[in-house]
């Protein structure tokens, strides 16, 4: 069962390295994220004792991937209020 | 266990569509398709608390990202490149992908979970409550401030500077 989570992590890595733009990194990222999250949670589901722990761990993960959300959105509105564009590309560009 | 499986169907199809759609507002759709099914895990596994944060904090992602799209017309494009060098630039990331996967297998493959098995009940508000007060209250501190963090940061990162030509 835990193979789903796994094959998720993939995925997401699939498509964060697959896609150009930033929108579609942090579509990756997500991705990966929800992955994380079900593991935390699998791996805790088969004991009453421990579902507590893995739900909390889920939920610091969740909360994570908010603050990954905030922080790409704001990273692209700088790029485009630069650029006119955000392509993953031009994020070296924000250093200068 | 019924609902696992159609739960895990669903999302593992709309990360797939959020991957390789063409188009970046069908993929941030999908990617709340993922969420929605990945509550349905949860759910599945008696973490009803956990599955409704899932719900609401995927549907709030996915409308950021939609928003994302429409103002900014660029995001709305097609991936224009020809099917042959699409093709050919998935492969890398898709043989990655699968040696991440495997790498997640061998490494969870000794837990308990990682076979079939029935979930116990989970835990009810109060117990979760409990826990996250008495045993996580530091991390719980540190989770907030971090919050907080990305919000001025962001807040400083996308500000206006006047016309950069």
């Amino acid at each position: 069962m835990i193979l789903v989570p796994a094959i998720l992590a993939g995925i997401g890595l699939v498509c964060s390295l697959y896609r150009r733009t930033l929108i579609g990194l942090l579509i990756g990222l997500q991705l990966l994220v929800l992955s994380a999250t079900l593991m935390f949670v699998m791996s805790g589901a088969q004991d009453r004792a421990t579902s507590a722990n893995g739900q909390v761990a889920g939920l610091w993960v969740v909360l994570f991937g908010l603050v990954l959300t905030v922080a790409g959105c704001a990273v692209s509105v700088r790029l485009f209020f630069l650029k006119r564009r955000a392509s993953l590309d031009d994020v070296r560009s924000l250093r200068h | 266990m019924i609902v696992f499986w159609i739960c895990s169907v669903i999302t593992l199809s709309g990360a797939l569509l959020a991957t390789f759609a063409g188009d970046l507002r069908v993929a941030a759709l999908a990617l709340w398709l993922t969420g929605l099914g990945a509550g349905g895990i949860d759910l599945s596994m008696g973490a009803e608390f956990l599955a409704v944060v899932q719900w609401v904090v995927s549907t709030l992602i996915t409308l950021v990202l939609l928003t994302y799209s429409l103002a900014y017309g660029e995001y709305g494009l097609k991936d224009e490149r020809p099917g042959a060098k699409r093709g050919i630039s998935a492969i890398l990331p898709v043989i990655l992908g699968m040696s991440f996967t495997s790498i997640v297998w061998v490494g969870t493959r000794h837990l308990p979970s990682a076979g079939y098995f029935e979930p116990a009940p989970g835990p009810d508000l109060a117990v979760l409550g409990r826990v996250l007060m008495e045993r996580h209250l530091l991390s719980l501190e540190i989770l907030a401030v971090l919050l907080f963090l990305a919000l001025v940061g962001a807040g400083v990162l996308a500000r206006s500077e006047g016309d950069p030509s």
